[in-house]
């Protein structure tokens, strides 16, 4: 059974996690764009990425998360990507595929990030369609990851959980919660993260992933995946595994700015007892690991967070207006 | 306000070249400046020295024209980045006051950016091969890129010099390795991918009837093609011949 703290799998990271992966690390998840060629052709990249799914392959069990699919997309999926993406999943035995509840293309243009979509009718009725041609065409479960957001769109009318919930009845499909998204969202649009969960269908959980975020100067929180996980999301995290109460895999997200290796593996071994704890003892016992393991180790965490929050900072300061 | 109008209104405000309203920015700025910051970033890592060269005012905005022009028609970013290459090559605003080895510079990192994940053939990969001879089909590495061009660019100095580069990947390593080939090997080359299964030894003679080796010692000729052969089977740019 797949469960348990698993990482990305990243260029910069590779080398040592398959020379010295921590103790706790069970599975890894990969990005399929980053290893099929061009959809058109259907085939395999080549050089470096193809080496790096080899060896992952050869070490741990994989799950395939991706980028472009975006339910709430409005045309179809390019089905040359669908063949591909299936041939993958199969030959990795994913027992899911996961990708975004968001829009990334309109018309055939592709805007390589993640968009919210309105909350509305329409949308529940596009993501429902395009969630069950893809559960279709992949012939696996999709779970469905409800993104960060930093503004409401134009015509909203429902409120977020109710929306999602929505989607995930109509198209019968899991849920990959994001712990970080959700305490990312909860601070930037001003709702209670616990009562956002209690809210969630956790029965169509398979998945849950944890990730740092950046603190902008005006206090807007961005969710980067380039900074350590900050204390209220390893306590969200505890809050979530501890209803959730039965295992899953926990992915720690980390796609920039990587620290020195053994900095990424503590983090990930610091998952590892909150994860077990809520699966021994359930949500108290699960919140209580989180505070022993935080007293020793908060001090460095928050001086981590601010090392990031800067660097990240300048990175994007550098390119506004572009 | 329609999903789809909500939709293109979100592609038109992230690359449209225009001045972003205000308000604008105010609701879905953020979104533009980290979908155009996520590109230029991989754009300027594809084409680190040409970015250096003529700096990141000039890249910047042809990138900027490029988005504009041909918004991302691929779910795969680093497509995306392989297209500018191409738009770039002949953006005479971004080239038309750079240095002269600029546009050779800009085909020899795209190049370098497309073969790093060009894919290898697996029927030609699980194919019995021998050592080159002229009965057999030459087997060219499929990920082999060849560049005409009139500068030097693979090193620091970028002199003028006429050559035939060839860009590629080996089969035992990841890494991206360039070869300058002879003109007489560009010309074999260039022949062998217009000759669908014509041997090596019928590319030869053909050779010669076009006049490739006229005006010199066609028996040195010969002895210094047959020794460029084997050198770049030697470097993986050919895989042998077809048995």
């Amino acid at each position: 059974m797949l469960e348990g703290i698993g990482l990305g799998l990243r260029q910069p990271i590779a080398t040592e996690l398959f020379a010295a992966a921590p103790a706790a690390l069970r599975w890894l998840e990969l990005h399929p764009e980053n290893y099929l060629s061009s959809h058109t052709h259907g085939t395999r990249r080549g050089g470096r990425y193809a080496s790096l799914l080899t060896q992952a392959r050869d070490r741990f069990p994989l799950l395939t998360h991706g980028l472009s699919m975006g339910f709430g997309s409005l045309s179809r999926f390019d089905a040359a990507y669908l063949r591909s993406l299936r041939s993958l999943v199969a030959e990795l035995g994913c027992p899911w595929h996961s990708d975004h509840l968001c829009f990334s293309s309109v018309d055939g243009v592709y805007l390589h990030d993640l968009l919210p979509l309105p909350r509305t009718e329409e949308s529940i009725a596009v993501a429902t369609q395009r969630i069950v041609e893809a559960q279709d065409a992949l012939g696996v479960p999709i779970a469905i990851e409800h993104i960060s957001y930093y503004a409401t769109p134009p015509g909203s009318e429902l409120e977020e959980t109710g929306h999602l919930r929505e989607i995930l009845e109509r198209a019968d499909c899991k849920l990959l919660l994001d712990v970080n998204n959700v305490f990312v969202n909860s601070m930037n649009q001003g709702f209670d993260a616990r009562a956002f969960i209690d809210r969630l269908p956790l029965e169509r959980v398979v998945q849950l992933h944890v990730a740092g975020h950046h603190v902008r100067a005006d206090g807007l929180r961005v969710d980067t995946h380039a900074e350590p996980i900050c204390e209220e999301v390893f306590a969200l995290f505890a809050y979530t595994m501890g209803k959730l109460g039965r295992p899953v895999p926990v992915l720690l997200e980390r796609d920039e700015s990587f620290p020195p290796f053994a900095e990424l593996a503590m983090e990930a071994e610091r998952l590892d007892p909150i994860y077990r704890a809520a699966l021994a003892t359930g949500e108290a016992g699960s919140e209580r690991a989180v505070f022993e393991r935080g007293s020793e180790e908060g001090a460095r965490a928050d001086e981590l967070t601010v090392a990031g929050g800067l660097s990240a900072a300048g990175e994007l300061g550098s390119r506004v207006g572009r | 306000m329609k999903l789809s109008e909500y939709q293109r209104a979100m592609v038109e405000l992230s690359f449209a070249e225009r001045e972003v309203m205000p308000e604008e920015l105010a609701a879905f700025g953020l979104y533009r400046h980290m979908i155009r910051a996520r590109l230029f970033a991989m754009a300027q890592v594809a084409f680190r020295r040409t970015w250096a060269l003529l700096g990141d005012e000039a890249c910047s905005a042809s990138f900027s024209r490029y988005l504009a022009l041909y918004p991302p028609r691929s779910a795969l970013i680093r497509e995306v980045i392989s297209s500018f290459g191409a738009f770039a090559e002949v953006d005479v605003l971004l080239l038309g006051a750079g240095a002269a080895h600029a546009g050779d510079l800009l085909r020899f990192e795209g190049a370098k950016w497309r073969v790093g994940s060009a894919p290898f053939d697996s029927a030609l990969m699980g194919a019995k091969l021998r050592e080159v001879d002229f009965d057999g089909v030459l087997v060219v590495n499929p990920t082999l890129e060849w560049l005409s061009l009139s500068f030097a660019v693979t090193e620091e100095s970028a002199a003028a010099s006429s050559h035939t580069l060839f860009v590629y990947r080996r089969r035992d390593s990841d890494d991206v390795r360039w070869y300058r080939g002879s003109s007489s090997f560009a010309a074999l080359l260039s022949l062998h991918s217009s000759r669908s299964g014509a041997s090596l030894g019928s590319l030869v003679q053909e050779l010669f009837s076009s006049g490739v080796f006229s005006g010199s010692d066609v028996g040195a000729s010969l002895s210094d093609l047959a020794a460029e052969l084997a050198v770049a089977v030697e470097r993986d740019v050919l895989w042998g011949v077809l048995s």
